[in-house]
């Protein structure tokens, strides 16, 4: 079993196999492209920082782990999410998105998805922590618009 | 990126990942959200998951066929909330604004009326408050039998629908309420089903006194029959009423079920067969299959 390092944007260093590596597409398309048989192979993944690395690998171990059956992974996975802020779950879908970890993408969308359903644009803004964008004449465009979700009442 | 994130910087492709797991309502709000959530929120991505997968041939296929084509899939979403008439104008399809659940209507003509065919028993003719060309009318007859068949394939999976029939009690109806009728909805091989009772009453009862000098006390009777009938699933404080609709038809409750991942039959029934006293006076709209919440 070849192993491979991984290098965060902060320089930290994580050896995986190839086994735990390639859950990640984009990884099992660059050991295809580059592959050799040399433990040397240095992966960089500038976009990610090494707490977060970190917290995909673990999860990307968990999910090739044969002798845990399919609920114990997924009772691992609920307090996997459990345990996260808003901040690291948003960090986790870059990840994920960027590294293409199919699973771990989908279940920090739903995470997300899940926070933020039934939510008021104001609420949802609060929960992401993002402010708007929009000048005043737009969002008034905008509410416009989705009046029907927006103020049920007068439709 | 010290623990400094937002999801502000999310790129868009992410975001439309999140709103897909949404729904149209929260699509709605999530617009305001960010100019970025605005891209992400009218997106054909997202939009494609709120429509049924068909839906492009549902259109096709349908009274609308020849509008202008829709230039974006959040546009087909909001022409199939209002009804469109599907199979020949005998059936109409809709999506559920809010959830993007499908709606489905099954005309009089497209269920089975027992004697339907008979000018004596029921008579065919349009109202101006139906989506459908014909309605039905009970003109006479002690047996009244409606089933409605279709598969739940062409529903949303995994979703609790309830199935209604779209009633009117015209003016001169007589005999539809002394036997509280006998409905149910099977699902596949019947090992899901649910049923119940009801009264086709409507809501001013000022005849109510006139009426018990004519039958006496037949209605506490026929309750008593039924229980006898139906042993312990008999429930007489459970029989349902009429339910006034704001489009100027009521409706009963035939019964509810879950659709899961598989097409199955589905067969909605109602029946007043037990009375044996002569009905008249119920319209038939059409069987509505719409997402109970």
């Amino acid at each position: 079993m070849r192993t491979f390092q991984l290098k965060s944007s902060d320089n930290k260093i994580f050896k995986v196999s190839e086994e735990i590596a390639i859950q990640s597409a984009v990884i099992k398309n660059f050991l295809e492209d580059f592959g050799s048989d040399s433990d040397e192979i240095v992966i960089p993944l500038p976009n990610v920082r090494g707490r977060i690395l970190e917290m995909m690998i673990e999860w990307m171990v968990k999910h090739v782990d044969e002798e845990l059956t399919k609920e114990e992974v997924e009772d691992w996975e609920n307090k996997f999410m459990n345990d996260l802020n808003m901040e690291v779950t948003t960090e986790l879908v870059m990840a994920a998105n960027y590294l293409e970890v199919i699973g771990l993408l989908h279940r920090t969308c739903q995470s997300i998805a899940d926070h933020i359903s039934g939510k008021s644009p104001e609420e949802i803004r609060r929960i992401l922590n993002i402010t708007s964008d929009f000048t005043p004449e737009e969002e008034a465009e905008i509410r416009r618009q989705n009046g029907w979700v927006l103020n049920p009442s007068t439709n | 990126m010290a623990g400094i994130s937002s999801i502000g910087v999310l790129p868009e492709d992410c975001i439309s990942a999140i709103l897909l797991l949404t729904t149209p309502t929260d699509a709605g709000k999530l617009s305001l959200v960010s100019s970025t959530f605005r891209s992400a929120a009218e997106s054909d991505v997202v939009w494609s998951r709120f429509l049924p997968r068909n839906y492009a041939e549902i259109m096709a296929a349908s009274d609308i066929a020849g509008e202008l084509p829709l230039c974006s899939k959040r546009e087909a979403f909001f022409r199939l909330c209002s009804p469109i008439l599907i199979d020949g104008g005998k059936k109409s399809f809709e999506l559920e604004r809010f959830s993007g659940k499908i709606c489905y209507t099954l005309s009089a003509r497209e269920l089975a009326i027992t004697w339907s065919s008979d000018p004596l028993c029921w008579s065919w003719k349009s109202d101006p408050q139906s989506r459908f060309a014909e309605v039905a009318e009970l003109r006479a007859s002690s047996w009244v039998e409606i089933h409605g068949r279709t598969r739940t394939g062409r529903l949303s999976p995994n979703t609790l629908y309830g199935a209604y029939l779209v009633v009117k009690i015209s003016e001169k109806g007589y005999g539809l309420d002394l036997m509280p009728a006998q409905v149910c909805v099977q699902l596949g091989d019947a090992l899901q089903s649910s049923q119940g009772s009801v009264w086709l009453r409507r809501k001013e009862q000022s005849n109510l006194k006139m009426e018990s000098l004519f039958y006496g006390n037949r209605r506490e009777r026929a309750i008593k029959l039924l229980a006898s009938d139906l042993g312990e699933d008999f429930d007489s404080n459970g029989i349902r009423d009429l339910r006034e609709r704001d489009d100027g038809w009521s409706e009963i409750e035939l019964g509810e079920f879950f659709t899961g991942e598989y097409d199955e039959h589905l067969t909605m029934s109602f029946l007043e067969t037990k009375g044996f006293q002569l009905k008249s006076g119920l319209v038939v709209q059409a069987i509505q299959i719409r997402p109970k919440h």
